[in-house]
């Protein structure tokens, strides 16, 4: 009988052919937060078999020849159009308000002066006489409900998305490796742990924790966070907040792939050797095991991006995550569906710039998975 | 499982421009609601149902003893009433009592009820219920639901004794029931405002039969026996507290029946939610979320009244240098209202430097900002008196301290509204106030803590709206010696003018308990001329409540509290549309 | 199976304290104090501690978690803050039936639409039908619910206002579990549209599994031996197809509650997810604590369900 609630001790009881039986897209949960708009993709589902911590398994391991994957990750058309794209967002987060100032953007206002990129995130950004106007050679995008340039604070957004899905990922990352190759590694408690704990987790809806994390230490975020820039400053100071919450409900899963790969580096013969010729388990772990977590790593993270994305734009679409006048592309979506019958544009704006983040994410985690999942090989 | 192999990610933008446009472009731009329709011949009986939108999920309490807030005050309305109540132009009026007596140096007043009052299910209304209602709303367990009879009955002999359990009951002591008909309430202290504060619902009076019958859940059982619990001029069909309240006209109210033969108040969350249903002709009524403002200003359903609300700017006199007259004065003079209102505001409210609201006794059209200016302010005053200033303080402005102004993180409006101000001061006066916002609730406890002391605030904005429409709500219970809001700390602080601040709340003192109206208006408006100068608060505007009305709903008129006086509702149908 | 169903419930036990300690202690250190909040502007610091001591708001903190757990099993989640007085419990029976309602309803559509559309994509692989198809699939799916659910309202505002006398409902709920011709009005557009922001997800994993049944062996020895391409693929090929798909329906429980957050605020529909979304920004904690336990339930349950489903359906595993 399959049971979730052992699997952190007993891998498997059973096995059938196919990939459903410890299937990850089978538990729920631990990916919830990305169910602000989607269940884990399905395509999730060949790396989970793949990398499922079952020692029986078929496949022999060796190091990930990297070459070879990112040979195979060149040729991915759609995934390589992705990156790119993905490039040009992250630079036009950082470097373009510096430029946009001085080709467009940059405008005096009657009650704030002249306005540059570091007021973008401030209400004195606001010109009470240009309210929803259209595309125009000064406002490339226009103008929000407030007299702001919509160009403007899309480039901010992005950068936010981008900010929220580095940290998220990098803490997600840490903690997974510890807390899996320790469970993987020895067993014992921080596995127990690890089990009870991704049960918690499995019931606690991902996007639920996020509201009540923000809804309710956001005020206290408001005022003690706001130091900390980018993050922090300018109305976004619940965004380590959300970050940290958004890790908190994924790693859970990350440290189940990392357990279930450890488990079975544990079987390989080198490791055995290694065991053999007197290294000690710290050396075991960091010469053995996390060089070779990297694939599953590099995998699992990727996909995880476009989700969180959506997570963070939902939370501030609820009002619970970045505050005006600070514009996460989530709130400028709210924001913008309050003008929709005056201009609709102020709405289209953000939403297509949501879709267009998220798609190049999936498919950049499509490519990524593609050419580094070790069964590709095959 | 390679789904998205085959497409191209470039098509994607322009596929998801079209799709949304084709979403929402069928026929935007339409004005509904029949523009310009006058026709005001009443509507079939069939039609007569009013659907009310309010902006919650459910009213907070629909038990009068409890509820402070505006939308549940407004269902409690209709069903209940008290012994005097407000009417349109906020005057008080006899409601319950057919007349009133005031003896004993203003400690004792006799009201006198109307003959053969019933509730809504037929049963007997006299002086016991009156009296029964106000214990109830002073005992501990209704009290400590919300906090508030003190504010409101605390006047009652035993009354704060009733409310910690000290005293079993008010009834003989302070509330006495003399016959059936009238009931006497002793007073320990004299006031002119006990009679406002009785046309506040938590006096309103409840049926004891059902309040003893069902215990705490007696409001959701307003509806059985064909309506029970209350005596307004509707009672209660249906109370779900998700899909709100209908109501249907009380046959036995005492005064003008109401026309319509239903009403519905219908819960909707927030305003742009309703403001939708409304244009989708769910509702009849809605609040206009403020980004469609401007837009709905032109609708010919456009509909506005004056609420008492107002928001200012708190300074506190014992920081330095606000204790400086001439820096008060620059700095309000500093600020233009009216942009401050169009910039953060979506000009939706009313610039305004008065600190009684308009629609209310009390309120001075002749009333000069301070310096003698108008809501626009005089930015060349400003920087002469704003000199002065810092010279009798011995500062320049690179030695100007550092101010902080704090706002509730509410709503991004004020934030934006404390940005424009800051900006203001900033180009005016060439000086840097620092901004830091809290949440409200924090606001409302730094505002008692700052009593008497130099902080934690320092300037922050803060609005006001009436407990009762009396001149003494805005001016004494603020600025009195030790009135529970003087968080400006007004005649308490080292200023120069200090003296005369004190003289003038000794004024206030004396205003409070005039008998003569047309005496007690004046010294008031020459008070609020005199705190205004002060820049005792630094109003910036007062709040109306607009909506939009659809033009078949005939003779629907609120008061500046926002609600509708009961014996109004007999003027309100539904014409043929 | 019932010593599994048993040893699940223990679990779910344990499950349920540690997500109510969670959400308990989140709120006990939260720094919005609900007393304050219900003073407002009429704050001073008698009546405050009299309300903090009226609400056991003073006791400390492991007696108040204590109180809340017994609380508990005699289904009394306290009382609410925010709609004074009202026992939490009456609130969650307003709130559950709408929110199951609504979820169910979401999930046939979901079904109903994904799974045919995306066996059929499967069937029809690599023609332009299959392209067609999964390019919109692919389309919704990148659309977070919000926006579809935002776009959906402001089209129905403006067909409302374009066409009169349509007067078609852009918020609010029927009565729940009830179908009049109102009710449908009330509850169409908000389901549709909820279907619509999942059936994409159905879809993609149908045709998935649809096209890995249909390059198995059997399938092939099906054809060869020259059964009907419809008796293949509906005898054959698609229940197999199913098995993973009941697997997935514990995420769409997952899934459901997340997603219901976006449709019951945007369509004012006054389920328990909406219900939480008031209660965070009013502090009433009491009903927080309250609606997270049970959609922890809802999940929990569900997860115990798609189990004992997917035993049903896959043979393989009873024989174990």
């Amino acid at each position: 009988m399959k049971d979730r609630t052992d699997r952190g001790l007993r891998p498997t009881r059973f096995r059938t052919e196919d990939a459903s039986s410890n299937n990850p897209i089978a538990q729920p949960g631990v990916m919830a937060p990305d169910n602000a708009a989607k269940p884990l993709e399905p395509e999730m589902a060949p790396i989970a078999a793949a990398t499922d911590g079952d020692p029986k398994g078929p496949r022999q391991q060796h190091l990930t020849p990297f070459q070879e994957s990112f040979k195979r990750f060149r040729r991915d058309k759609k995934a390589m159009i992705s990156l790119g794209v993905i490039i040009f967002l992250v630079l036009l987060a950082i470097v373009g308000p510096p430029i946009y100032q001085h080709i467009g953007g940059s405008y005096n206002s009657t009650t704030n002066g002249v306005i540059g990129p570091d007021q973008y995130h401030s209400f004195g950004h606001a010109e009470v006489d240009r309210l929803t106007e259209g595309p125009s050679a000064q406002y490339w995008l226009g103008t929000d409900g407030l007299g702001r340039d919509i160009l403007a604070r899309l480039m901010q957004g992005v950068l936010i998305s981008i900010a929220v899905a580095v940290l998220v990922e990098i803490v997600d990352i840490v903690l997974g490796i510890i807390v899996g190759v320790l469970a993987g590694y020895y067993g014992g408690w921080i596995d127990f742990l690890l089990a009870r704990f991704t049960d918690i987790m499995f019931a606690f809806p991902g996007l639920l924790f996020l509201i009540l994390i923000s809804g309710i230490m956001g005020p206290w975020a408001d005022k003690n966070l706001n130091h900390i820039p980018i993050i922090g400053a300018n109305g976004n100071a619940r965004l380590l907040l959300v970050s940290l919450a958004l890790a908190f409900t994924i790693w859970p899963l990350m440290a189940r792939y990392v357990r279930g790969q450890t488990l079975q580096l544990k079987q390989q013969q080198y490791v055995e050797a290694a065991k053999t010729l007197g290294s000690s388990d710290f050396q075991i772990i960091l010469r053995h095991i996390i060089p070779n977590l990297f694939s599953i790593v590099v995998i699992a993270s990727t996909l995880n991006i476009s989700n969180t994305i959506i997570s963070e734009a939902g939370i501030s679409f609820l009002g619970l995550g970045v505050q005006p006048p600070g514009s996460s592309i989530g709130l400028m979506v709210s924001e913008g569906s309050q003008y929709i019958r005056t201009n609709l544009w102020v709405a289209i704006v953000p939403c297509t710039m949501l879709a267009i983040i998220v798609l190049a994410f999936s498919f950049l985690g499509d490519g990524v998975r593609d050419s580094f999942d070790p069964r590709a090989k095959d | 499982m390679r789904s998205g192999k085959k497409i191209t990610t470039m098509l994607l933008p322009t596929l998801l421009c079209l799709f949304g446009v084709l979403l929402s472009a069928c026929g935007g731009g339409a004005v509904p609601g029949g523009a310009g329709s006058t026709n005001t011949t009443k509507a079939d009986a069939s039609q007569q149902v009013y659907r009310w939108a309010f902006r919650l999920p459910d009213i907070a309490s629909f038990d009068p003893g409890i509820s402070t807030d505006n939308t549940s005050i407004q269902a409690i309305n209709m069903a209940f009433t008290g012994l005097v109540q407000l009417d349109e132009q906020l005057n008080i009026k006899p409601q319950l009592a057919e007349s009133y007596d005031v003896s004993d140096k203003g400690l004792t007043y006799t009201f006198h009820l109307r003959p053969n009052l019933k509730f809504s299910d037929g049963k007997k209304l006299d002086a016991n219920d009156v009296a029964y209602t106000i214990d109830r709303a002073l005992s501990p367990e209704i009290n400590d639901q919300s906090g508030v009879a003190l504010t409101y009955l605390g006047l009652i002999k035993d009354a704060p004794e009733r409310t910690t359990g000290k005293v079993k009951s008010v009834i003989g002591t302070g509330v006495i029931v003399k016959d059936p008909n009238t009931v006497v309430i002793k007073l320990t202290k004299a006031t002119a405002y006990f009679l406002g504060a009785l046309t506040y619902p938590t006096s309103y009076v409840v049926e004891k039969s059902v309040v003893e019958k069902y215990g705490n859940k007696w409001t959701d059982h307003l509806a059985d026996n064909g309506g029970q619990g209350g005596d307004g001029p509707f009672k209660v069909k249906e109370y779900n507290h998700t899909t709100g309240i209908k109501f249907v006209p009380n046959d036995n109210y005492y005064g003008k029946k109401p026309q319509l033969k239903e009403v519905d108040y219908l819960p909707y969350k927030d305003r742009q939610t309703s403001y939708n249903s409304y244009l989708a002709d769910q509702v009849d009524i809605t609040d206009i979320p403020l980004p469609q403002v401007r837009q709905a200003k032109s609708r010919p359903d456009f509909n506005q009244n004056d609420s008492l609300t107002i928001f200012y700017i708190g300074m506190n006199y014992k920081v330095k240098p606000l204790d400086n007259i001439n820096i008060r004065q620059a700095m309000a003079l500093a600020l233009d209202r009216d942009t401050i209102v169009k910039a953060a505001w979506q000009g939706a409210y009313t610039p305004n430097c008065h600190i009684i609201p308009k629609g209310q006794y009390g309120y001075n059209p002749d009333l000069k900002c301070p310096g003698g200016s108008d809501t626009h302010g005089d930015k060349k005053k400003a920087v002469e008196l704003f000199e002065k200033g810092l010279q009798e303080a011995g500062l320049t402005r690179q030695t100007f301290p550092q101010i902080t102004l704090t706002y509730a993180n509410q709503s991004p409006e004020a934030a934006n509204e404390a940005a424009t101000e800051v900006q203001m001061w900033k180009s005016v006066l060439g000086i840097t106030i620092n901004t830091t916002s809290i949440s409200q609730n924090t606001m409302y406890t730094q505002q008692a803590q700052t009593q008497g002391k130099d902080g934690p605030l320092q300037m922050w904005l803060a609005g006001w709206g009436a407990d009762f429409p009396d001149p003494e709500d805005w001016i004494s219970l603020q600025f009195g010696a030790g009135a529970p809001n003087n968080a400006y700390n007004y005649g308490d602080n080292n200023s120069s003018s200090v003296a005369n601040q004190k003289d003038l709340q000794k004024q206030m003192l004396a205003a409070d308990v005039m008998s003569d109206k047309a005496a007690r208006l004046k010294t008031y408006n020459k008070i609020e001329q005199q705190l205004v100068d002060d820049v005792a608060w630094l109003p910036i505007y007062q709040r109306p409540d607009i909506r939009l009305v659809k033009p078949y709903v005939i003779g629907l008129k609120f008061s500046a509290a926002s609600f509708i006086p009961p014996d109004s509702w007999a003027n309100v149908y539904i014409a043929q549309h | 199976m019932i010593q599994f169903i048993l040893k699940r419930l223990i679990g779910l036990l344990f499950v349920v304290i540690g997500v109510t300690f969670i959400t308990f202690t989140m709120g006990y250190f939260a720094p919005d104090d609900p007393i304050k909040q219900l003073l407002g502007q009429h704050y001073t610091q008698e009546a405050y501690l009299q309300l903090k001591h009226a609400y056991h708001l003073d006791l400390p903190f492991f007696q108040q978690y204590y109180n809340f757990l017994t609380g508990l099993f005699r289904l009394d989640f306290g009382l609410s803050f925010q709609s004074k007085g009202r026992a939490v419990w009456d609130i969650l029976k307003d709130g559950v039936p709408v929110s199951v309602e609504l979820g169910l309803w979401a999930l046939v559509v979901q079904l109903a639409l994904g799974i045919p559309l995306g066996i059929y994509s499967a069937i029809k692989a690599r023609t332009w039908i299959d392209t067609t198809n999964m390019l919109v699939m692919l389309i919704i799916y990148a659309l977070p619910s919000f926006v579809l659910a935002t776009f959906a309202q402001i089209a129905l505002v403006s067909l409302d206002t374009s066409i009169p006398g349509l007067n078609w409902p852009v918020s609010n709920w029927g009565t729940p579990w009830h179908y009049t011709w109102t009710d449908i009005q009330y509850k169409l557009v908000p389901i549709l549209i909820y279907g619509a922001a999942g059936f994409a997800y159905y879809a993609r994993l149908a045709r998935t599994s649809m096209l890995e049944v249909l390059s198995q062996d059997y399938i092939r020895t099906a054809r060869a031996k020259g059964l009907f391409e419809k008796a293949i693929t509906f005898r054959h090929a698609f229940r197999n197809a199913l098995i993973p798909l009941v697997t997935v329906i514990s995420v769409s429980l997952g899934f459901l509650v997340s997603g219901a957050f976006f449709i019951e605020h945007v369509f004012n529909i006054p389920g328990i997810a909406e219900t939480t979304l008031t209660s965070v920004g009013a502090s009433d904690y009491p009903v927080i604590q309250a609606t997270t336990v049970v959609l922890a339930i809802a999940v929990v349950f569900g997860n115990l369900l798609s189990d004992i489903l997917y035993t049903v359906v896959d043979p393989r595993i009873k024989s174990e």
